[in-house]
């Protein structure tokens, strides 16, 4: 059989075109699950229930459907299993940063906000906005891979990090002052042509504020 | 505030060092970019917030932490941004940037989306009536999976999953026509 009939298309799209009543039902899998069914992560069992709810689950489908294209684009099925870690030591320290975290989502007004507040990493002051100059539809030569931004007030002082498509983080650079940062290309070197990196600043404000911008896309020649 | 580390190291938050709590943020922050549809691109933020509360609720849970690696922040990216769209669907109320869309419907027409709902409902139809494997090669199909990808999903040989899903579709174009359909 060929990979695909000319006429199948419509039915395809058929099945991929989510109802405007579709809703979850308390039968349908975690997102979590679908996506493990969908990268080939889970066991045969699993894999096969999941599908055969997703084949009458328009909204499943629609999960899996997002679930197969993100993994498509970023190889996800390649994707090393990087751990998050440094060591150890400092994940347990995460963790206790994280549960600091989660306590202070739900009770905001519980922090002292004049003291080192690990949540200033995720809050955003409310009047800045961190945004990129870059085109993010020019690809630029690896050699000139330089970012910059605008949005803080002057006396601001930056950090900026820059990921693979896989989430691993190349550089980073803290302390800046200037408003770019060119990327040395030896941090590009395992990055194919027309390869993306994504990149993000934050600002330490000089009302001593954190800021966080959004995170940028930078396509190499 | 002062709370143990959970094994017996006492640290208070002012040891924290700040980087790994930067960095969760940075990848999910990559990752939800990523994966969010353009049309949800306002509620970016959010989404990465949402996405990192789960995964601190899973570093309370997992005896291992260190063991959680890129591919299940994507998972969780995933997770989070399917809520979002979700919410948005049965919520459009709540939208105040821009409408929400159905990204993959190729009509605006309600007539022509109603017609795919029907096909869709017999679609469906038809999978339940297969046996598993024909129906999960078959659906494999429909979501635009390739022989390959299907095989590596389902653990089968690409000649079983070929083999699977031809018979699947040949009933399931005989049951939609027998629906009225031509497929």
């Amino acid at each position: 059989m060929s990979e695909s009939r000319k006429g199948d298309e419509h039915l395809r799209d058929a099945f991929g075109a989510p109802l405007e009543t579709t809703a979850r039902s308390p039968e349908c899998p975690e997102d979590e699950r679908i996506w493990s069914a969908a990268q080939g992560e889970a066991d045969a069992a699993i894999t096969g229930s999941v599908l055969d709810h997703v084949a009458g689950c328009s909204a499943c489908a629609e999960s899996w459907r997002m679930a197969r294209a993100i993994g498509e684009d970023a190889g996800i099925a390649n994707v090393r299993k990087v751990p998050l870690h440094r060591r150890p030591l400092v994940w347990t320290v995460a963790a206790v940063a994280a549960g600091i975290f989660l306590v202070a989502l739900l009770l905001p007004s519980s922090l002292d906000r004049r003291g080192v507040d690990p949540l200033d990493v995720f809050r955003a002051a409310e009047s800045v906005a961190l945004e990129s100059r870059i085109d993010e539809s020019v690809a630029v030569p690896r050699d000139r891979a330089i970012l910059s931004w605008k949005g803080a007030p002057d006396g601001s002082v930056y950090t900026v990090e820059v990921a693979t498509a896989d989430l691993e983080i190349l550089i980073r650079s803290e302390s800046q002052v200037e408003t770019e940062f060119r990327i040395p290309t030896e941090a590009l070197g395992g990055i194919p042509d027309h390869g993306k990196v994504y990149w993000r600043v934050e600002a330490l404000l000089p009302d001593s504020s954190r800021v966080s911008s959004s995170v940028f896309v930078l396509e190499l020649q | 505030m002062k709370q143990g580390a959970g094994n017996g190291t006492d640290r208070d938050e002012g040891a924290i060092p700040p980087f790994d709590a930067r960095r969760l943020h940075t990848v999910l922050s990559c990752a939800v970019r990523r994966v969010c549809p353009a049309w949800l691109a306002q509620r970016h933020e959010d989404i990465v917030q949402n996405a990192t509360v789960r995964v601190v609720k899973k570093w309370s849970s997992t005896e291992e932490p260190e063991t959680l690696g890129t591919s299940y922040l994507w998972r969780v990216a995933h997770s989070a941004v399917m809520d979002e769209i979700r919410h948005r669907r049965r919520h459009p109320e709540d939208t105040w940037d821009v409408p929400p869309e159905i990204p993959t419907a190729r009509s605006s027409s309600p007539e022509l989306r109603r017609e795919a709902g029907e096909l869709r409902r017999a679609i469906e139809a038809g999978l339940k009536r297969l046996p598993a494997p024909r129906r999960r090669a078959v659906a494999l199909y429909l979501l635009g999976h390739s022989l390959k990808e299907s095989a590596e999903i389902l653990g089968w040989t690409t000649k079983r999953v070929d083999n699977q899903r031809y018979q699947g579709l040949t009933a399931l174009r005989r049951h939609l026509s027998e629906q009225g359909y031509e497929p």
